[in-house]
C-alpha cells in the first residue's frame, strides 16, 4: 500500500509519498497537529509535484560517509543540536539528533528529490506522520530550493493582504512590534493576514508576491485561514514609537534591515550570492520606508493613507 | 602597519557593491557564529577593490592618496583600524 501526503506553499508541490503507513491520530492529536496548522495547505489538486520526498522507516539511520559539514544550528536555551547540514558529493543530507525526531534526509543537488529516513514510531512502530518531516526540515529544504533558483526569499515578517488586494510586508526585530501590528490589523482593518511571522516573498514573472506559510509566531488565530498570496507593494521596516511616523528609505539602508530578518543560506556562497541578488531586485521594485507606529488601530489608516 | 604585505580575500563572504558602499555577507558554519551584515564606507570600500593578493599595502595606500582628499596620516590610521577588523571578521589574510 502507497500512503501519501500532498502539501502546495507559495506554490511549490510537496508531495509526499510511503510504502509505510500514515499514523492514524486521535481525533485530539489531528486537530492539533493538522487542522491548525496545515489544513489549507494540504493539496488535492493534479499539478505535478515540484518536490517528492519519499519516506522510508528503518530501525537504524543510514550512516554516510566523508559528508562534509555546510551548517549547524543550537538551540538559544541549552546549546543543544538542533539540526546540521551537510554535503556529500554533490549530493546534501539534512540530519537531526533530537530523541524524539530523529531523522536524516537525503537530498539531491536541486533540493527537488528526497529521501527521508525516519526511525519507528515509539508506540505505533513503522508509521509516518507528514507534519514531522515538514516542520523543521522543509523550511530548510524551501530555503534552499528557492535559493537554488533565485526566485525566493523566507522572510521573519508580517504579511498582509489589503481589502485593495495589494501586499504589504512589515518586518523587524524580536520586539519590534510584529506581532502587535498583526492583531491590529486582524481585529480592525478587514484585510488577509497571511502570516504574523514567517512569510515566502517570491518572484513571478518579473513581479513579487507574498504567500503565507505554515510556520508561526505567537498569534495565531488567522492560521486556519489561507494559502492566499498577494502582490507585494511596500515593505514598511517597524519600531515603536509615540505617535505614528513614516520615512522613505533607498534600497541600500533596506537591505541592511532586510537582511537581519531573512532565513539565508549561510552555508552557500552561491546561493547566498542569489538571495542576495534577489533581495536587491526585491527592494528595487518596492516601496520601503521605516515606519513608527503608535500602539492602537490608528496605524492602519495611517499606512493606508499612503498615496 | 606592514607597507611590503600583500593581502588576500578569503572566499567566505559575499559582496554587494551600492553607489560607493560595500556590504559584506559573511558565510557561517553555524548558528552560533551568525553576526550579519558589514558596511564599508567609501574608502573601505576601495580598500577593499584594491586587495587583490597581488598589490603591496603601500601600493594600496599611494593609490588612496591620489584618490581621495586626505593626508598620508589620515590614510594611514583609515588604513590600520579598516584592516584590522578585516582580519577579526576573518576575511582577509
Amino acid at each position: 500500500m502507497i500512503t501519501k501526503v500532498n502539501l502546495r506553499i507559495a506554490d511549490i508541490n510537496i508531495e509526499m509519498i510511503s510504502r509505510f503507513p500514515l499514523e492514524e491520530l486521535s481525533e485530539s492529536e489531528r486537530i492539533a497537529q493538522v487542522e491548525e496548522r496545515f489544513k489549507n495547505f494540504l493539496y488535492a489538486g493534479n499539478l505535478n509535484p515540484d518536490i517528492s520526498i519519499r519516506i522510508e522507516i528503518v530501525k537504524k539511520l543510514p550512516l554516510i560517509k566523508n559528508a562534509k559539514l555546510q551548517f549547524i544550528t543550537y538551540h538559544f536555551q541549552d546549546k543543544s543540536e538542533n539540526w546540521r547540514f551537510l554535503k556529500v558529493n554533490s549530493s546534501y543530507i539534512f540530519k537531526s539528533p533530537l530523541e524524539d525526531k530523529k531523522q536524516l534526509m537525503l537530498i539531491n543537488k536541486d533540493f527537488d528529490t528526497v529521501t527521508a529516513y525516519l526511525l519507528p514510531h515509539k508506540s505505533k512502530g513503522f508509521v509516518w506522520n507528514f507534519t514531522d518531516i515538514i516542520y523543521d526540515f522543509s523550511q530548510v529544504l524551501l530555503i534552499n530550493y528557492l535559493a537554488q533558483r533565485n526566485e525566493g526569499i523566507f522572510t521573519h515578517s508580517v504579511g498582509i493582504k489589503d481589502l485593495n488586494g495589494e501586499g504589504i510586508a512589515f518586518i523587524g526585530k524580536s520586539g519590534a512590534g510584529k506581532s502587535t501590528i498583526a492583531r491590529f490589523w486582524y481585529n480592525y482593518s478587514k484585510a488577509m493576514i497571511l502570516n504574523d511571522d514567517r512569510i515566502i516573498v517570491r518572484r513571478c514573472k518579473d513581479r513579487f508576491f507574498i504567500f503565507g506559510s505554515p510556520w508561526h509566531g505567537t498569534f495565531s488565530d488567522y492560521l486556519k485561514s489561507k494559502i492566499e498570496s498577494a502582490p507585494l507593494k511596500k515593505i514598511f521596516f517597524i519600531h515603536h514609537a509615540k505617535e505614528n511616523c513614516l520615512r522613505k528609505i533607498n534600497q541600500k539602508q533596506a537591505f541592511i534591515l532586510l537582511y537581519p530578518s531573512l532565513f539565508p543560506t549561510f552555508w552557500d556562497q552561491r546561493l547566498l550570492g542569489n538571495i542576495t541578488t534577489f533581495c536587491f531586485d526585491l527592494l528595487n521594485s518596492v516601496e520601503c520606508y521605516s515606519l513608527g507606529f503608535r500602539k492602537d488601530k490608528s496605524v492602519i489608516d495611517f499606512i493606508r493613507q499612503i498615496k | 602597519m606592514d607597507d611590503k604585505k600583500v593581502l588576500r580575500k578569503n572566499s567566505n563572504m559575499v559582496t554587494r557593491k551600492i553607489d560607493d558602499e560595500t556590504i559584506l555577507l559573511p558565510i557561517y558554519k553555524s548558528s552560533d557564529e551568525i553576526n550579519c551584515i558589514y558596511t564599508l564606507d567609501k574608502v573601505a570600500s576601495r580598500v577593499w577593490e584594491l586587495i587583490d593578493g597581488r598589490s603591496s599595502l603601500a601600493k594600496i595606500k599611494k593609490k588612496l592618496l591620489e584618490e581621495f582628499d586626505a593626508t598620508e596620516e589620515e590614510i594611514d590610521k583609515k588604513m590600520s583600524i579598516f584592516l584590522k577588523e578585516l582580519k577579526e571578521i576573518k576575511a582577509i589574510k
